[in-house]
């Protein structure tokens, strides 16, 4: 080829700018310290780096993560360490206590070293860690053991009706305050002997809670009854509150009907059991059970016989509940006619917090659970999940859903107001939203059985399932049902209180309790075995907790997340303790061990009543609560050791994607450097022979 | 018969064109660094001096002649063509790389601020109370959608840019074809009149020719009389004898913000050649306008599309501090559509609402009219995929059809939509430009939704949402992996444009040295000719030096 000057030029300055453009990279490359500027540099690469960047900051952040979860972990073994030490401290004055030469005044003294270990339990119940309450569930922003002293009236009935006595003047004083008579005005409500209900008593007590610093409140009342054979009702042969109840009666579901068909005024009838019947007053009001004699069917009740030919009247009054921030004391002359008992009623407390786990992540797709629940040891709960019998009343922990309507604008664009005022139950509510006219959804218990589900079910949906309240209204928003969504709507979760007709399968969240064995109380000189084993309902837990021998009532606690046993007998504490090697007690949350709040304060009764064989009978309770406690230690141990095991994981990791990410990105300095010391050697040499050959011409040998 | 006279013409003959010889390699030397100049040559021709004889004698330059091949010529025209598109494409890779560069500036970069977002989440899981973690979060979700602006806004500027560039190239183009056309005038002056080979004029022409293609794709040949004609890829001339045809912009009518290239025929009418230009430089900045950036833009747009229904959707199931539920975290994607301009009939796309972000996807739709009718019928086609979403669908003035989570309104202006008439559907389509944190978060982070129920306590809606971290969510990949698979892409595509063009560069080298060698000055060889030239100039003088010798001999027998 012939090779022309500009050819020889043009080719020499290209190879000097490829040896240039090699250097500078060279250059670039041990000058930083890196391999990779660009990502077109090494595309491949550069995914890693960023992917493996990625993986390191995340490790990092972990890191906080861990901490806090550490923090949190940590503050929980103090608390359980502490709760630890006051239990033996409890059982070490119990056992002084049981010493045979103290006298009552001595063991008024301990008693009130126990309340002082009431007060740090409280106080344990409520640490707090970071501006978050320890042992509150999810409600971490406030509280969760609210100290009250609270106590519960016997319920009280009268056969013949109208001779149930009320107060008189001076009956009862409570801090030393007396306590009016009750007059029939006193509640409107009751047909017979309305000056004694429960209704009455807490009018009259409430007109000095200015004073005495005591509120009462009428709970429920009910009276339950056990059928012994069915058999049509007609005429005045069953009257309740003065009205009959007539009907083809079969079974107790054709009874329940039969009753609640005769539209009493406040009266509700409903069944747990093929041969029961529960009626109800959510208003307290007395309940009057009637009958001529004149049922010829031969329907029987235990204990009332509609077809007995004798004319009967009987009364049931109500609960009346009364609550104070401080202990407070009752006497009078006679406070057995509003079903007290004189003596003091010490703190307790209400717990206000929620089962609800908190788990934080403390590594790549490793999360763990960092709180302990006070369900577990300090305050029993019996966690009812929702169904549809579940009463309106008893939702948001007993605060109830506000009467009221829901607006509802279904898929297709329709809308509706369902006014669930009338609505008692939960089922009732799902009733009427899904008979909602104009509408097609379809609401149901959720799966979780915690809340209520709102389905949409039209096939050609045009817009999001709405539901919102009506204007200045809140009863949508209790509900939990409040949203905007493209699907079902699934509601938040009610949180019911305990009543009496929660079936014990819905207990523990829904999985419920099996079937009860039997329990053993200890009150006075009374040890007595029950057999829970047919009960299905709290009521009927209840109902026959109160007929059994050992003269104690059992009660809803004041918080309505478990029971309370109390004595009937004024100078006796009633324990409830298990019988043998048997779970029914724990599993009703009235054994003592997960409930370490409450069975201090039953302590410092029996220390103040000077009942020794209560003191005896909490030992037990006190063991169980540190058994408890030692297990949940265990279990934070645990928990413990799976931190540092992440930590030491993460740790390997960060090191192993470190070197990765070097190994990447980081230049080889030795190579780089021997690589622009082979390129300076070629720049040079390219230089030289540039030189040379332009000087080389056929000029230079014309001369 | 010779005569002492015919001696002397032919010594003053070979004398001329020896010094004319002479000129030409002067002329070479002069133009040894001159690019484009092809070397000449003075070709003699032995020549008869007397009429009377046939004896041939002495010599002429009859003409000066160019090296020259048609062949090497066209082929570094093609070469450059190409080694300027794929050079250009280079240039731009090279800023696009630099949007993506998360090596270098990962401070702002997608990459970081998409991971602090994740962690952002995880924080206030750690503390799903703390309305300071809250604010945090909102800032961290704020700078994700800050990086997919800028991103988007950066790829969109590009794009704007190249519309811009266009329109200076192709004035540069009309002025070359100006150019080129008045050369094909000048030649054809200079050659039919003169009878001379307009060598310079030629060099000219091809220099410029060479300029031309390194902007578009042509292709060229020359009538017998001497001309050149320039046809664009497709046959269509941009210079045919003495005429140009300018190239211009006009905007494409389906999309406001890009030109296209249009032919202005003789007729004045003009004729849409955006896609006949298959190389050069012009080539390289359309490949990168209409192929790589739209596609990285809607890659962006499906990341940020992505992302905002996948937070949204687990954000709005939770509830916030303060009770509240169904918050969105993002602002809601929003659907856009357009009807082509090339419709026929006058059918609008009335209202186009998302009534199930779940349903959503991240395809493009298409709605093409099937039938007259009436009643007409219409189509709905998913375009990412190519599936049929729904066939035959009725066509009613107003009324609403459902499909994809949209609800879709077609109504006209009295002409019914005609057979062939296509709407186009996104419900991805400038996201990345609108994503932002939802207004209302900003002004009450306690509506942040941590808790997947109603309790203050509950992170396990804030773990969720960080999970979203590691969750396929894209294509089967995470988020991250997602972007960085991107930012990879972009690096392959400028690593390869780059290797092309210095592939490219080297056959364009090749190419030109082998024209050089053919047409390239070589001062070497010119020296020799000075030397074979001054020698046959000197022997030319020496033959009349005998020539005037013998007369002088003549003369003194006379004497």
């Amino acid at each position: 080829m012939r090779i022309t000057t500009s050819v020889i030029y043009n080719t020499t300055v290209a190879n000097l700018q490829k040896h240039n453009a090699r250097l500078l990279r060279a250059y670039a490359e041990s000058s930083s310290g890196l391999r990779l500027h660009r990502p077109s540099d090494d595309p491949a690469g550069t995914r890693q780096v960023l992917a493996l960047r990625d993986t390191l900051a995340s490790l990092d952040a972990f890191k906080t993560s861990r901490a806090k979860a550490q923090s949190l972990l940590q503050g929980t073994e103090t608390a359980l360490q502490d709760t630890e030490a006051l239990l033996l401290r409890a059982k070490a004055l119990a056992l002084r206590a049981l010493n045979d030469t103290l006298g009552p005044a001595q063991r008024a003294v301990i008693a009130q070293e126990v309340g002082g270990l009431f007060d740090q339990a409280l106080a344990l119940g409520n640490s707090v860690i970071g501006g978050q309450y320890l042992f509150a569930g999810q409600a971490t922003s406030r509280p969760p053991f609210v100290a009250s002293a609270t106590l519960a009236s016997t319920v009280r009935s009268a056969t013949p009706a109208g001779t149930l006595a009320g107060l008189e003047d001076d009956d009862l004083t409570i801090n030393g305050v007396s306590i009016r008579a009750t007059r029939t005005m006193d509640d409107p409500l009751s047909t017979v002997d309305a000056a004694a209900s429960a209704r009455a008593i807490a009018a009259a007590i409430n007109e000095v809670a200015a004073s005495t610093g005591v509120q009462a409140t009428a709970a429920p009342t009910t009276r339950s009854l056990s059928v012994l054979y069915f058999g049509d009702l007609a005429g005045n042969a069953l009257t309740i509150n003065g009205v009959p109840v007539t009907g083809t009666i079969t079974d107790a579901a054709s009874l329940v009907a039969a009753v609640n068909a005769a539209g009493i005024p406040g009266v509700f009838a409903a069944s747990g059991a093929p041969n029961n019947l529960t009626l109800t007053a959510p208003d307290g009001r007395n309940i009057e059970l009637a009958t001529d004699g004149s049922a010829s069917s031969g329907i029987e009740f235990f204990g009332f016989h509609p077809g007995g030919g004798v004319a009967l009247r009987e009364t049931t009054t109500g609960v009346v509940l009364l609550s104070s921030e401080a202990p407070f004391t009752l006497g009078g002359r006679n406070p057995g006619n509003a079903g007290f008992t004189a003596g003091p009623v010490n703190l307790t407390a209400h717990f206000q917090g929620d089962n609800q786990t908190i788990t934080q992540a403390i590594g790549t797709g490793q999360t763990l659970r960092v709180n302990v629940l006070a369900s577990q040891f300090l305050a029993a709960d019996l966690q009812p999940a929702v169904d549809r019998s579940t009463p309106l009343a008893s939702l948001r922990q007993g605060r109830g859903i506000t009467p009221g309507s829901i607006a509802i604008t279904d898929r297709a664009g329709n809308t509706v107001t369902v006014d669930v005022s009338s609505a008692i139950t939960v089922g009732d509510v799902i009733d009427l939203i899904t008979a909602a006219p104009g509408v097609d959804v379809t609401a149901t218990v959720n799966d979780a059985s915690t809340g209520i589900t709102i389905v949409d079910n039209n096939t050609a949906p045009r817009q999001n399932l709405s539901i919102a309240d009506v204007a200045g209204g809140t009863t949508a928003r209790e509900l939990g049902l409040v949203a905007h969504r493209p699907g079902a709507v699934v509601g938040a979760p009610l949180a019911p209180q305990l009543t009496l007709t929660t079936p014990l399968h819905l207990l523990y969240g829904g999985r419920g309790v099996g079937t009860l064995g039997s329990i053993h109380i200890t009150n006075g000189d009374r040890e007595v075995d029950i057999d829970l084993s047919h009960a299905a309902t709290i009521g009927e837990v209840l109902a026959t907790i109160t007929t059994s021998t050992a003269r104690v009532q059992a009660t809803l606690n004041a918080s309505g997340t478990g029971l309370d046993v109390r004595s009937v007998d004024p100078t006796t504490v009633a324990i409830v303790t298990e019988v043998g090697s048997g779970q029914t007690a724990a599993a009703l949350g009235i054994q003592g061990g997960n409930g370490i709040v409450k069975t201090l304060s039953l302590l410092q009764e029996a220390l103040q009543k000077n009942d020794t064989r209560a003191l005896n009978a909490l030992l037990t309770s006190l063991d169980e609560g540190l058994r408890n406690v030692s297990t949940l230690q265990a279990d934070m141990g645990m928990r413990s050791h799976t931190l540092t095991a992440a930590e030491e994981t993460e740790a390997d990791l960060a090191l192993h994607v470190t070197e990765l990410l070097a190994a990447i990105q980081d230049s080889d300095i030795a190579e780089v450097l021997t690589r622009l010391t082979q390129l300076n050697t070629g720049l040079q040499a390219a230089l030289a022979s540039t030189a040379r050959i332009s000087q080389t011409s056929l000029l230079d040998f014309l001369r | 018969m010779g005569t002492l006279a015919a001696i002397l013409s032919t010594g003053q003959q070979a004398l001329l064109a020896q010094q004319t010889a002479l000129q030409v390699a002067g002329h070479n030397i002069a133009n040894v660094n001159t690019p484009g100049y092809s070397r000449e040559r003075a070709v003699f021709t032995s020549a008869a001096t007397s009429t009377a004889n046939v004896l041939r004698s002495g010599v002429s330059v009859d003409e000066v002649t160019r090296a020259y091949d048609r062949f090497i010529t066209s082929q570094v025209n093609v070469a450059s063509s190409n080694f300027q598109s794929t050079q250009t494409q280079a240039d731009l890779l090279g800023q696009i790389e630099t949007l993506f560069n998360d090596l270098d500036t990962p401070e702002a970069g997608l990459s970081e601020t998409l991971h602090a977002l994740f962690q952002g989440f995880a924080g206030l899981a750690q503390q799903p109370q703390d309305l300071a973690q809250r604010h945090v979060l909102l800032h961290q979700g704020e700078a994700v959608a800050g990086a997919l602006q800028r991103l988007s806004a950066g790829l969109r500027g590009l794009q704007r840019e190249r519309n811009e560039a266009l329109g200076d190239e192709l004035a540069r183009v009309n002025s070359l074809t100006a150019q080129v056309a008045e050369l094909n005038k000048q030649i054809r002056q200079r050659e039919v009149n003169t009878n001379h080979h307009a060598n310079t004029l030629r060099d000219q022409q091809d220099a410029l020719l060479k300029r031309l293609a390194e902007k578009v794709s042509i292709t060229t040949f020359t009538t017998p009389t001497g001309e050149v004609t320039v046809l664009l890829n497709g046959g269509r001339p941009l210079v045919e004898g003495h005429q140009s045809f300018t190239l211009t912009t006009s905007l494409d009518p389906d999309d406001g913000k890009r030109l296209l290239v249009v032919l202005q025929d003789a007729q004045g009418s003009g004729t849409e050649v955006t896609t006949s230009i298959r190389s050069g430089s012009i080539y390289g900045l359309l490949a990168i306008r209409d192929g790589v950036l739209p596609r990285l833009i809607a890659q962006v747009d499906r990341l940020a599309a992505q992302l905002t229904t996948s937070v949204n959707q687990l954000h709005s199931t939770g509830y916030g501090l303060d009770g509240t539920t169904g918050q969105n975290f993002f602002v809601p994607r929003q659907a856009v559509g357009q009807a082509l301009a090339a419709n026929a009939g006058g059918g609008t796309l009335q209202q186009i609402a998302i009534f199930d972000p779940t349903q959503l996807t991240l395809d493009d739709y298409r709605l093409t009219f099937a039938s007259a009718g009436p009643p007409a019928t219409f189509d709905i086609v998913n375009a990412t995929t190519g599936a049929i979403v729904a066939a035959g669908q009725t066509y009613t003035a107003g009324a609403t059809f459902r499909f994809a989570g949209l609800a879709v309104t077609l109504n006209d202006n009295g002409t019914p939509p005609q057979p062939g008439d296509t709407f186009l559907l996104s419900t991805t389509r400038n996201t990345a430009q609108h994503i932002a944190v939802h207004p209302a978060l900003l002004t009450a982070p306690q509506q942040v939704a941590a808790a997947q129920t109603p309790h203050p306590g509950d992170n396990a809606n804030a773990l969720a949402l960080a999970r979203l971290q590691e969750a396929p969510s894209l294509d089967g990949r995470t988020f991250a992996a997602f972007y960085h698979t991107l930012v990879a892409d972009v690096g392959v595509a400028s690593q390869q444009a780059t290797g092309l063009a210095e592939q490219q560069q080297a056959v364009l080298t090749y190419l030109d040295n082998r024209r050089e060698a053919l047409a390239g000055v070589s001062l070497d060889e010119e020296l020799i000719d000075l030397i074979r030239f001054q020698q046959a100039y000197n022997a030319a003088a020496q033959l009349i030096r005998t020539a005037d010798e013998l007369g002088r001999t003549v003369l003194d027998l006379v004497r």
